[in-house]
C-alpha cells in the first residue's frame, strides 16, 4: 500500500514536466485562437546581436494618427487602437498614464494595449520585453543576412503578426516578409 | 564489509600504493599478490565502456547536427511534437527504472528528464516569441523538475547539477530579487545588495541540504550538498569582504543585516534540528563564524571613509586573514586537511598581497618580493608540519 503510494507520487512527479509543457501549449494556442491579429511593420535598430543567437534586433513602426508629445524619456501608458484596415494594419495614438483613464475611456479605441513609450514613436506592449525600445525576433539562420538587408533597404517589407487579447495583452505571433509568413 | 572492485584507473593508483606499501614493508609480497590477483579477477573494462560512451556521443552529437542542419525546415508543430514524444519517454524510462531499482538508468533518466524539459521550455518560448526574462523560465523549469529530482535521484552527480542550477537561476534573477529585497526596506534605507544575494542562497541552501540528508536513500546527496551550501557561504562570506574592501560595492544597506540575521537563524535551525550532535557541531560553528564575519564586514564598510582608507583596508585584510584562520581551526578540530590546508594557503596569499600592498618604489617593491617569497616559504614549512600532525590526530 505504501509502495503504491510511493509509485504514485513518483508517476505524478514525472508526469508534471509533461502536464505542464503540454499546458504552455495549450495555452498560447488557445490565446491564440481568441484574439485580433495586427500587422505592424518593424524597422531596424541594430541588425544582429551576435552574443544571443540569430534573431533581429528591431523595433516597431506603429501608423500614428498623431505622434505623441514626449521629451524623450521612457513613458508608461496605452496605445489606443482607432482602427483596424483591411490589411489589419493599425491606426494608433498614444495616452500616457499621467492622463489617467479618461483620455482612453472617453476616446472610442477598439482595443487598448498598455505598454511604453521609450521615444517619440518607440511603442512596445508591456507584454514584450524590451529594455530600450527594441525587440527581439527569432529568424532562421540561414535567412538572417537577407532579412538584415531587407529591413534596411525596404522599410515595411517586414511586419509581424501582433496578436493582441481582449485585455491589451499583446504577443508576437507570426514573422513575415511582403506578407508571406517567414517563421511562428 | 563490502568489496568492489577497483575501475582501471583506480586500479594503477592502486598498482602505485601497494609498490610504495611493499617497499615500505606495510605488507608482504603473498599479499601484494592476492590483492593483485583479486583486482586483475574483478576488473571493470572502463576502456571498453568509454568507447561504447564515446560511439553513443557520437551518435547523440550526429543527431543534434542533423536536427540543427534542417531546424528551419521542422513545422512548429513536429518541433513541439517531438519535444513532448522525447520528454514523455524520459519520464517513462526514467519510472520504469525507479521501479525496477536500477540505480544508473533512473539516474541518468532524471538527468536526461531535468535537460529535457529546459530545452522544451526554451523551445516553447521561441515557436510563440515569448518575450519573458531568462530566469522565469529558469524558475520555471525548476518547479517542474524538483518534485522528480527530489522523489528519484540519490546521486551525488544530480544533486550537485541540481544545487547549480538553483545558483544559476537565483543569479538570473539577480535584478528583480534586488528590485524586490530593496521594496522591502524604506526608500531611505536602500542600497548596494550585492552582499546579502550573496549570503542568502548559501543559507538557503543549507536548509535544503539538511532537509534532503534527512532523508535516508538521499543522504549521501545531502551531505554533499551540504558541503557545496557551506563551501558557497564561506565563498560569499570572503566574496562580500574583497568587495567592500576593493570599493566594488558603494552602499550598504541595513535590511542586508536584518534579512542576513533571519537567513543565519533559519540555517542554523536547520543544522540544529536536522543533524545529530557531532554533524552539528562543525558546520554551525562554521555558520557562526561566517555570519561574524560577514556581519563586521558589513559594518565596517558602513563606517568607512576616504580620509582612513588604509586603515579600512588594513582592517579589511585582517578579518579575511582572522576569518580564514577559525575556518581553519574548525577543520583542525574536525580532521578535515584539505580544508586547513586551503585556509592555511589563503591566509598566506592574503598575508603576502597586504604585505605588497604596504610597500612602494622599485627598490622597495623588489625587496617586498623577497620577503613576500621567503613569508610563503615560512608559511609553506609551517603549514606542512601542521597538516603532519593533523593527520596524527595531534591537533585537538
Amino acid at each position: 500500500m505504501r509502495h503504491k503510494a510511493a509509485a504514485l507520487l513518483v508517476i505524478a512527479a514525472l508526469a508534471l514536466p509533461l502536464a505542464a509543457l503540454a499546458a504552455m501549449i495549450g495555452q498560447q494556442e488557445w490565446l491564440r485562437s481568441r484574439v485580433t491579429v495586427l500587422t505592424v511593420a518593424v524597422r531596424g535598430v541594430d541588425p544582429r546581436d551576435l552574443l544571443r543567437g540569430h534573431y533581429l534586433t528591431a523595433g516597431f513602426a506603429w501608423s500614428w494618427e498623431t505622434l505623441p508629445e514626449t521629451d524623450g524619456r521612457a513613458v508608461a501608458g496605452a496605445l489606443c487602437v482607432i482602427e483596424i484596415d483591411a490589411r489589419q494594419r493599425a491606426r494608433v495614438r498614444f495616452a500616457p498614464d499621467s492622463t489617467g483613464d479618461q483620455a482612453i475611456a472617453g476616446s472610442s479605441c477598439r482595443l487598448v494595449i498598455p505598454g511604453r513609450l521609450w521615444g517619440k514613436d518607440v511603442f512596445v506592449p508591456a507584454a514584450i520585453h524590451s529594455a530600450n525600445g527594441s525587440v527581439k525576433l527569432f529568424v532562421p539562420e540561414a535567412r538572417a543576412g537577407e532579412l538584415e538587408r531587407l529591413i534596411r533597404e525596404r522599410p515595411g517589407a517586414l511586419t509581424v503578426d501582433l496578436a493582441v487579447r481582449a485585455d491589451g495583452h499583446a504577443s508576437i505571433d507570426a514573422l513575415r516578409i511582403d506578407g508571406q509568413v517567414l517563421g511562428r | 564489509m563490502a568489496c568492489h572492485p577497483l575501475r582501471e584507473d583506480e586500479a594503477v593508483i592502486a598498482q602505485h600504493y601497494l609498490r610504495r606499501w611493499r617497499s615500505a614493508g606495510l605488507i608482504d609480497d603473498g599479499a601484494a599478490e592476492r590483492i593483485t590477483a583479486w583486482e586483475a579477477a574483478h576488473r571493470r573494462p572502463l576502456w571498453l565502456w568509454a568507447l561504447s560512451g564515446m560511439g553513443a556521443l557520437a551518435i547523440g552529437l550526429g543527431l543534434v547536427a542533423v536536427v540543427a542542419a534542417n531546424w528551419e525546415e521542422i513545422p512548429a508543430g513536429v518541433k513541439l511534437a517531438a519535444a513532448l514524444l522525447l520528454t514523455g519517454l524520459c519520464a517513462g524510462f526514467t519510472a520504469v527504472a525507479w521501479q525496477r531499482d536500477r540505480e544508473w538508468p533512473r539516474e541518468l533518466g532524471a538527468l536526461l528528464l531535468f535537460g529535457l524539459v529546459i530545452g522544451s521550455i526554451a523551445l516553447v518560448g521561441q515557436v510563440y516569441q515569448l518575450q519573458s526574462d531568462p530566469w522565469q523560465a529558469l524558475v520555471t523549469w525548476l518547479a517542474l523538475c524538483t518534485p522528480f529530482l527530489a522523489l528519484v535521484t540519490f546521486s551525488r552527480l544530480v544533486g550537485a547539477l541540481w544545487f547549480a542550477a538553483a545558483f544559476l537561476t537565483w543569479f538570473s534573477a539577480y535584478e528583480s530579487l534586488e528590485r524586490w529585497v530593496g521594496s522591502l526596506a524604506a526608500g531611505a534605507a536602500r542600497g548596494d545588495l550585492f552582499n546579502l544575494l550573496l549570503y542568502l542562497p548559501a543559507c538557503l541552501l543549507i536548509v535544503v541540504a539538511v532537509l534532503r540528508r534527512r532523508w535516508p536513500p538521499a543522504e549521501e546527496q545531502g551531505e554533499l550538498m551540504l558541503k557545496l551550501a557551506l563551501a558557497g557561504l564561506i565563498g560569499a562570506v570572503s566574496a562580500s569582504m574583497v568587495a567592500i574592501d576593493s570599493r566594488l560595492v558603494s552602499q550598504m544597506a541595513p535590511v542586508e543585516l536584518w534579512l542576513g540575521t533571519a537567513a543565519t537563524l533559519l540555517a542554523a535551525t536547520s543544522l540544529w534540528v536536522g543533524s545529530s550532535a557531532t554533524q552539528r557541531r562543525p558546520a554551525i560553528a562554521l555558520l557562526g563564524v561566517s555570519f561574524v564575519a560577514w556581519a563586521a564586514a558589513l559594518l565596517l564598510a558602513r563606517a568607512w571613509s576616504p580620509e582612513q582608507k588604509v586603515v579600512f583596508e588594513a582592517l579589511f585584510g585582517l578579518l579575511f586573514i582572522v576569518y580564514w584562520a577559525a575556518i581553519g581551526w574548525l577543520a583542525a578540530r574536525a580532521g578535515q586537511r584539505v580544508l586547513f590546508a586551503l585556509a592555511f594557503t589563503v591566509i598566506g596569499l592574503r598575508l603576502l598581497i597586504l604585505y605588497l600592498e604596504a610597500i612602494g618604489g622599485l627598490t622597495a617593491t623588489g625587496f617586498g618580493l623577497i620577503g613576500g617569497g621567503v613569508l610563503c616559504l615560512v608559511l609553506t614549512w609551517l603549514g606542512w608540519r601542521l597538516t603532519r600532525r593533523l593527520g596524527r590526530g595531534a591537533i585537538p
